[in-house]
């Protein structure tokens, strides 16, 4: 058996702190080990470094809450997806008819949710917690992030408005008109009901809708 | 008879198999932490773990019919979130050269398990500044457990290249942990 020289034994360091070095290389390494320190100390920070990376706590939390922007993509994609897939190379009639399906689908959402509130609203006695604090902090955030957004493509599409017809321009008006009342009657609710979950998450959806909406109204090509 | 917890959890991916954005909620408070916690220490940066912790439930959400339940749900989860960082650091890779920024941005606080020799906050620093194929070798392997075949599996390398990434890695960690 013969002895390691350093740099051999540094090219099997890996092994030898894994335990896959075989029994022959062992021996030559421990051979060598025995009248090298720093080979040794190497050796010794190497296991150092093997359990300290095994001992790393797995799970780490986020510093904010990061489902309301999974919940708004997630949200979207189950109604709109695949839906306005086809809209550019076909609009008019058919995207109009997508559209509209999008706002009737939001206000009708929401006023539901809302009935449902003011029917239950005796009952409904949810006591904020530290987290749904949290969480419709952040809903916060991305609402009003998402009306940035929307107050920014509502300008794009104003610009075009020369370029679209008569007809497409008023029905994607009627559609954002519809989108704003449900906007604005969350909102009211919210004013009475600031910690409720459910209506920031209700905001956040309907903003997104306004934007899939607006989004693909500024892409529409010229009509007029 | 109580309902196990892994009974729950089927009970809950089949309802947001279903479409149950509230149960996949609650599928996501269990598992982020271990998501987040993967996501950060394989990009060492807390922004862009966000972003990827989001990306992998999003996708989660869009598979969410191919999980069979041949294991739990968290591992699935788990899986898919390496192979989300892993797509994202291909992609980035094809972007820039520049290897990672992340030492000065994070290294957790390690404050659950106490680790003597090698200081916990030392060691996420030093990982977080490694190049990314030997960062993202050493998470997998010392960190995670994965095997090197896995590995090689999931990057799409050789089990060579694994071994040498993870002595590249190992290296530069020693090295730094000794200044």
């Amino acid at each position: 058996m013969t002895r390691f020289d350093c740099d051999q034994l540094l090219s099997k360091l890996d092994e030898l702190i894994d335990g896959t070095l075989d029994d022959a290389d062992v021996g030559a390494a421990e051979d060598h080990l025995v009248t090298c320190k720093s080979c040794r100390v190497e050796l010794d920070l190497g296991n150092e470094l093997r359990e300290a990376a095994r001992a790393l706590p797995r799970s780490v939390q986020p510093e904010r809450d990061l489902w309301p922007g999974i919940a708004a993509e997630i949200e979207g994609r189950r109604v709109v997806h695949g839906s306005f897939r086809h809209a550019a190379a076909a609009p008019s009639r058919t995207w109009l008819k997508i559209a509209a399906a999008v706002a009737v689908l939001v206000a009708s959402v929401t006023i539901a949710y809302m009935v449902g509130l003011e029917q239950a609203q005796p009952t409904i006695v949810e006591s904020p917690t530290a987290e749904s604090d949290y969480t419709v902090a952040a809903y916060g955030d991305v609402s009003s992030d998402l009306e940035n957004v929307s107050n920014l493509l509502r300008a794009g599409l104003e610009r075009r408005r020369e370029e679209l017809s008569p007809e497409t321009w008023s029905v994607v008006m009627e559609n954002l008109t519809v989108i704003d009342g449900a906007i604005a009657r969350i909102e009211a609710a919210m004013a009475t009901n600031p910690g409720d979950v459910r209506l920031n998450r209700q905001l956040a959806t309907a903003y997104r809708r306004q934007i899939d909406l607006l989004q693909r109204a500024t892409k529409l090509p010229a009509e007029a | 008879m109580t309902p196990t917890p892994s009974d729950r959890n089927d009970d809950l991916v089949t309802r947001a198999v279903d479409g149950d954005s509230d149960a996949f909620e609650e599928l996501y408070r269990q598992t982020v932490a271990r998501v987040y916690g993967l996501c950060l220490r394989m990009c060492g940066n807390t922004s862009q773990a966000e972003e990827l912790t989001q990306e992998a439930f999003v996708r989660a959400w869009q598979k969410l019919a191919s999980f069979r339940g041949d294991s739990a749900f968290s591992t699935w989860m788990h899986r898919l979130a390496v192979n989300v960082v892993l797509g994202h650091q291909r992609s980035s890779g094809r972007r820039q050269t520049r290897e990672s920024t992340a030492g000065e941005e994070w290294y957790g606080d390690g404050s659950t398990r106490a680790v003597p020799p090698v200081a916990a906050v030392d060691l996420e620093r030093a990982v977080a500044a490694l190049p990314t194929g030997a960062r993202t070798v050493f998470v997998l392997h010392d960190v995670e457990g994965y095997k090197h075949t896995e590995i090689a599996e999931l990057t799409g390398v050789a089990v060579g290249t694994s071994k040498a990434q993870l002595s590249r890695a190992r290296h530069l960690l020693r090295k730094a942990l000794r200044s």
